[in-house]
């Protein structure tokens, strides 16, 4: 035995009551899409807005909230998903959803790991069981959870992605620095924040970077002062 | 460490990622391996006996009067067996410890915040745009966990924040055998 092979066995006792159900990608994917979904919602409320949770069947306040392990239709009651009603003063309201389907400019469904966009939009969507459409949407985050290597391939699709659907602040967040991501997300004028993790700077600075979307929105289509 | 020790630890390493549910880990790092390590080579073009040629730079912020700038090509290398066994105890760690943070985070963040008054109505807010002071707006958010369900057609199994989060004591655990994993294959 070596040091190395007595290490793994302390390490494999170490997590050994942990259900291998939470030791896969998708799992810590959605609970990524649920930290930078409160991300969002704290930007929200930086920026001067108030907030309360809602799921599709319009109960308030629940105090366990549910989001979806894959993109789905924001219309759908398979749970009771949950979603937020964003309220930035003097504005209409927000909705902010965490992975939903949404339609492009030319006509086709895609994926949006957390979305906001106004709430008659997103009450047309359920009332008339059809998804949103990018073009109407404020803003969006493709979010990427990685251990050791993030695909340039992922720059691409959200860089294809966002050339379709049209919305007006598309962020590209991941938990590790990747170089060439950067580099090429940089080169395409796409807005990126790498390295979100809880406590880091770069988590504090993509929150600005969205209290400035959500800024810009209230400059836009805020009452004007008197 | 000597290189067959290294080979070992890897070996050993990949064995246990790949019975412990964390395949995927190694199909990353697999990715990334196959990519190996870009780095850029600085070249810079000069005309030689008529022709054209490129040589390279070695410092590449210095250019003499009358040279053209160096231009920047890539290239790659092999990731070495140091750089692979590191690379997996820290996708380990982004995979084992990492997540316990983040699903904290993903509760506690969205917790405590003011509350939308009813749906329809408008905040108001000052000139300086405070909203939160106001009356209506003195509750705040409450969020216990958050779990994540399959929508339809989708084949995956329910998660919660509760269940990715490590018990503290053994978040206390794991930490340190990754750490000493790290200073052996350093060592």
């Amino acid at each position: 035995m070596t040091v190395i092979d007595d290490l793994l066995a302390d390490l494999t006792a170490a997590i050994s009551g942990r259900p291998t159900t939470y030791n896969t990608k998708s799992a810590i994917w959605d609970v990524f899409e649920g930290y930078v979904f409160g991300l969002v919602i704290r930007a929200a409320v930086a920026a001067g807005g108030s907030v309360i949770y809602e799921d599709v069947n319009g109960n308030r306040s629940p105090t366990r909230l549910t989001f979806r392990t894959s993109p789905g239709m924001l219309h759908s009651t398979a749970h009771a998903y949950t979603h937020a009603v964003i309220d930035l003063p003097d504005c209409d309201p927000l909705e902010a959803h965490v992975g939903v389907r949404v339609q492009g400019r030319s006509g086709v469904l895609h994926e949006c790991d957390v979305l906001v966009l106004p709430a008659v939009e997103a009450a047309l969507s359920r009332s008339k069981s059809v998804a949103p459409r990018g073009s109407r949407s404020l803003l969006a985050v493709e979010c990427k959870y990685y251990t050791s290597h993030i695909s340039l391939y992922l720059a691409r699709g959200f860089h294809g992605l966002h050339s379709d659907l049209g919305l007006k602040h598309p962020f590209f967040v991941a938990n590790i620095r990747a170089a060439r991501i950067e580099r090429y997300l940089s080169y395409h004028q796409r807005r990126w924040e790498n390295g979100v993790m809880p406590g880091t700077s770069e988590a504090a600075y993509l929150e600005g970077l969205i209290r400035d979307a959500f800024k810009q929105h209230m400059a836009v289509r805020g009452a004007l002062a008197p | 460490m000597e290189p067959d020790e290294l080979e070992v630890a890897k070996r050993s390493l990949r064995a246990f990622a790949a019975g412990n549910g964390l395949g995927w880990v190694l199909d990353e790092l697999d990715e990334a391996v196959a990519i190996g390590v870009v780095e850029v080579k600085p070249l810079r073009q000069s005309i030689r006996q008529g022709r054209q040629v490129y040589e390279e730079v070695l410092s590449p912020g210095a250019v003499a009067p009358g040279r053209r700038r160096a231009e920047e090509f890539l290239t790659r290398r092999p990731m070495t067996d140091q750089e692979q066994v590191e690379a997996l105890i820290l996708a380990l760690r982004r995979a084992l410890v990492d997540p316990d943070a983040v699903a904290r985070a993903a509760v506690d963040q969205v917790n405590g915040l003011p509350v939308t008054g009813p749906r329809g109505e408008r905040s108001r807010s000052d000139a300086d745009g405070n909203a939160f002071d106001q009356p209506s707006f003195a509750r705040t958010t409450l969020v216990t966990e958050i779990d994540f369900a399959p929508d339809e057609g989708s084949l995956e199994e329910t998660v919660s924040t509760e269940g990715i989060r490590y018990a503290e004591d053994r978040r206390i655990t794991v930490e340190p055998i990754l750490d000493a994993l790290m200073a052996e294959v350093r060592r």
